[in-house]
């Protein structure tokens, strides 16, 4: 149902009030701000409802809270998909969130982010107005991209009102391969299979690197063939560990992004998007592991909050002045931007 | 002009050549959108990045006014100079610095030209998929500050979907590096900022492209249909089908005729519509996969319909799209470049209202259309000799963009706002969401120094031309005094 008016209304009386708004949707994604604030939590989950949808031209257009599952069933019943295959933390999840948090799942070297099938949007800036950015065409240069900056900024540039995505037909045959190993050798697979035509997905969790293969059926055993010996087809499910996160660990959740053929080192509990996404899992930061990549803080585990702080590079910096200019009195929320303090 | 002591501080920068010479200088004018010339007053070619840094250093010191110019190819006057500013050539960083064939990325100078970088890593197996049709000239550095796109987008994406990382330089000389070593990087999307930001935000001085595996087989097949309608529907039903080509454009009877008689691509001359579509993938299911498409053709009442698998046979149906845009300007002594990207359900009501404007304005058009993904490129023929007939394409050029505007569309798909469409910004912005831009340039480059002027129009110039169009029966910047 529509609630642009009473979330406008809401975001307009928190400004007054100076109070700082944290959009959030389904509150499946929280621990993505873990530092407790004074903020106004603004819930777009009564923002709902699929606004246009036309297949034949790969384009749908939803309310931010429409919940990512019904989003996926419709899609489904058209043959469709969300290529980005975001995580799901749980059935309340919603595209604001999705975008919000700009998470992709195991597909992401193959066929590319959140960011890269968000079209355009509509939100409440932080002046408490609402504006539209991009649109419901696939190639679209007009102005800065303010929509594909919104992706991934956690609510911190604006409170999301619709979102538009690009989609893609569902493959003929999506197939995951299971290969019990060490994370050595997983990585030894990863690179030697990147090439693979139909490649979708590279991981490493509990013990098994899982492959999967998408795409035509004529083109399936020709991939088989390149996998080599000991690849046992295993269920699809299967990576849904990997995409949620929901493989054994305890502490903290760390996450490393770097060069795909960076050396395997220290604790890491997963691998994905082929070597080029590391998980760690540690009460204090891996930092011996951060050769050849970063790494940032991720989802609080049991113990408290490690020594963290925001980015202060020449990027980090420019992140700030663009968000201030956006936001000059600071109404949303900011970037929590986690580092570990080295 | 530049004042002696702006210009003698450049003279004294090493590797930066300087050309002061007026007839080199008139070289410099335009960029491909020649119906606005300017001959900057001054050009740096800078040799090295240390040598590029002192010249923005100079100007951010002076508050000398730059355009950064790659190949000149850009088609909306992204690059056409200022009268007071300085023209910075960077055609010169023109290196690929690493190709990684495990990675599979490729780490270049922004003067690389598009096509380089394909050529560069076939031999390793891989290409670079987006591939404006000027491939073979314009430069990554300018599809980065473009965001072009090609006729492979709908399957592969535009620039910003094949590049992973960017180095820039902002107007005062520093350097980031965004992106990050991964495929994820922390805080605010930057890189995808950069993309389609015109040469405002900063200069892009390193590119790292993230490269495909040659497909192991591609064919291409061509069919011709007896109107433009039943052409349109063709695509739905591809795509509908479960496919996703690598490349799906379509070309109108004039546009058909014109190619024709210039590359002889063996094109149905009867024909009102013309698709191209090209299918890749693995040798064992690319001839399931052109059967498949074929039937689908079919049904859609395709009246001819040919399949060129071989190389030399695709490269030919392809030279005749490649060349749309010089062949429609064999047939008339001058033609406007439009470029407004629509949802595909309105093409038969958008190709109706630009055929009306057509005739309202006596200036035939031919289009070309990357059908996929819904971009539009009508060619309006005339002769700028005459100069009602300029005054007659500019403005069916403007009422085109309003059209795609209509029916939710945008003015620009790929070749960007430049100056060209820069009045049509007013149309599609409103004063809000274009002080959203304002306060990300002031972001990046507070004194306005990169390419003012350009791409994102100030509210005094939309209340301007407010004041002359009306959108919609509303005017969208009326807290806006009037001139």
């Amino acid at each position: 149902m529509d609630q642009s008016d009473a979330l406008q209304r809401v975001v307009r009386a928190a400004i007054r009030q100076r109070q700082v708004v944290q959009p959030g949707g389904g509150g499946t994604k929280g621990f993505l701000h873990p530092a407790a604030t004074d903020a106004v939590l603004v819930s777009t989950a009564e923002h709902d409802g699929i606004l246009h949808y036309h297949p034949d031209e790969l384009v749908i257009r939803v309310r931010s809270g429409t919940r990512l599952v019904e989003l996926q069933e419709t899609l489904r019943e058209a043959g469709q998909y969300l290529p980005c295959e975001p995580p799901s933390f749980g059935s309340a999840g919603t595209v604001g969130g999705m975008v919000a948090a700009g998470l992709a799942g195991p597909s992401r070297p193959y066929v590319g982010g959140v960011r890269d099938y968000v079209l355009g949007m509509k939100l409440i800036l932080p002046s408490g107005e609402i504006a539209a950015f991009g649109g419901d065409v696939m190639k679209n240069v007009a102005g800065y991209d303010i929509t594909r900056l919104n992706v991934g900024a956690r609510g911190s540039l604006g409170l999301m009102l619709e979102v538009a995505l690009k989609v893609l037909p569902i493959p003929e045959v999506v197939q995951v391969y299971g290969l019990v190993c060490d994370p050595s050798l997983a990585q030894q697979h990863m690179l030697a299979q990147r090439r693979l035509a139909g490649l979708s997905a590279s991981a490493y969790c509990d013990g098994a690197l899982l492959v999967r293969y998408q795409g035509s059926e004529q083109a399936k055993p020709t991939f088989e063939q390149a996998l080599g010996q000991g690849f046992q087809p295993v269920p699809n499910t299967g990576l849904a560990a990997v995409r949620d996160l929901s493989f054994a660990h305890t502490g903290h959740l760390w996450r490393w992004d770097g060069a795909v053929d960076a050396p395997v080192s220290g604790q890491l509990v997963a691998m994905d998007w082929g070597g080029a996404l590391r998980w760690f899992a540690s009460d204090a930061a891996p930092l011996g592991a951060a050769d050849g990549g970063v790494i940032t803080w991720f989802k609080q585990g049991e113990g408290a909050l490690p020594g963290l702080t925001e980015r202060a590079d020449g990027v980090g910096l420019l992140q700030q002045r663009v968000k201030s200019a956006l936001d000059p009195n600071g109404a949303f929320i900011g970037y929590p931007g986690l580092r570990p303090v080295s | 002009m530049l004042s002696e002591a702006i210009t003698s501080s450049l003279r004294q920068i090493d590797d930066l050549e300087l050309i002061e010479d007026p007839s080199r200088r008139k070289v410099y004018e335009s960029d491909g959108l020649t119906a606005i010339a300017q001959i900057p007053p001054l050009v740096g070619l800078p040799n090295s990045l240390q040598a590029l840094q002192e010249t923005l250093r100079v100007c951010h010191t002076h508050g000398v006014p730059m355009v950064a110019r790659g190949a000149g190819t850009g088609l909306s006057g992204g690059a056409t100079p200022l009268a007071d500013g300085l023209l910075i050539g960077l055609a010169k960083f023109n290196r690929i610095l690493e190709i990684d064939p495990v990675k599979m990325t490729a780490r270049v100078e922004p003067g690389v030209t598009n096509l380089a970088i394909s050529k560069a890593v076939a031999s390793a197996g891989l290409f670079y998929a987006p591939d404006p049709s000027s491939q073979i000239a314009c430069t990554i550095g300018g599809n980065v500050a473009e965001n072009s796109g090609g006729v492979h987008c709908l399957k592969y994406g535009l620039t910003l979907h094949n590049v992973c990382a960017l180095k820039i330089m902002l107007a005062d000389g520093e350097v980031l590096s965004l992106g990050g070593t991964g495929l994820w990087e922390d805080g605010l999307d930057l890189l995808a900022l950069l993309h389609g930001s015109e040469g405002l935000l900063g200069l892009v001085i390193e590119v790292t492209v993230a490269l495909r595996p040659l497909p192991e087989a591609v064919t291409v097949l061509m069919a011709g249909f007896s109107d433009t309608n039943a052409a349109a529907n063709a695509v739905s039903a591809v795509i509908q089908a479960g496919v996703l080509p690598a490349g799906l454009e379509m070309m109108d009877r004039l546009a058909i005729q014109a190619a024709e008689d210039f590359v002889h691509a063996g094109y149905p001359l009867e024909a009102e519509a013309l698709l191209l579509c090209e299918l890749d993938g693995s040798g064992a299911e690319i001839a399931a996969l052109s059967t498949a498409v074929q039937g689908v053709l079919q049904a859609a009442g395709a009246q001819s319909l040919v399949e060129a698998s071989d190389a030399a046979a695709r490269a030919r149906l392809w030279l005749g799209r490649k060349a749309a845009f010089p062949a429609v300007g064999r047939i008339a002594p001058d033609y406007y470049c439009m470029d407004g990207t629509i949802p595909r359900r309105h093409l038969a009501e958008v190709l109706a209202a630009i055929a009306d404007r057509s005739a309202h304005y006596g200036l035939p058009v031919a289009n070309v259309f990357h059908a996929g993904d819904g971009n539009l490129h009508p060619l309006i023929l005339y002769d700028a000799n005459d100069s009602d007939q300029f005054q007659r394409a500019e403005a069916f050029g403007a009422d085109v963009l309003a059209i795609c505007l209509r029916f939710g569309g945008t003015i620009t798909g790929e070749h960007g706002v430049g100056l060209e469409k820069i009045d049509q910004m007013c149309i599609q912005f409103t004063s809000l969401e274009l002080g959203v831009f304002h306060a990300v340039k002031a972001a990046f480059d507070p004194s306005g120094l990169l390419n003012p002027g350009k791409a994102i129009p100030t509210l005094n110039r939309c209340a301007e031309f407010g004041a002359m169009h009306v959108h919609q029966g509303a005017e969208k910047h009326s807290e806006l005094p009037r001139f």
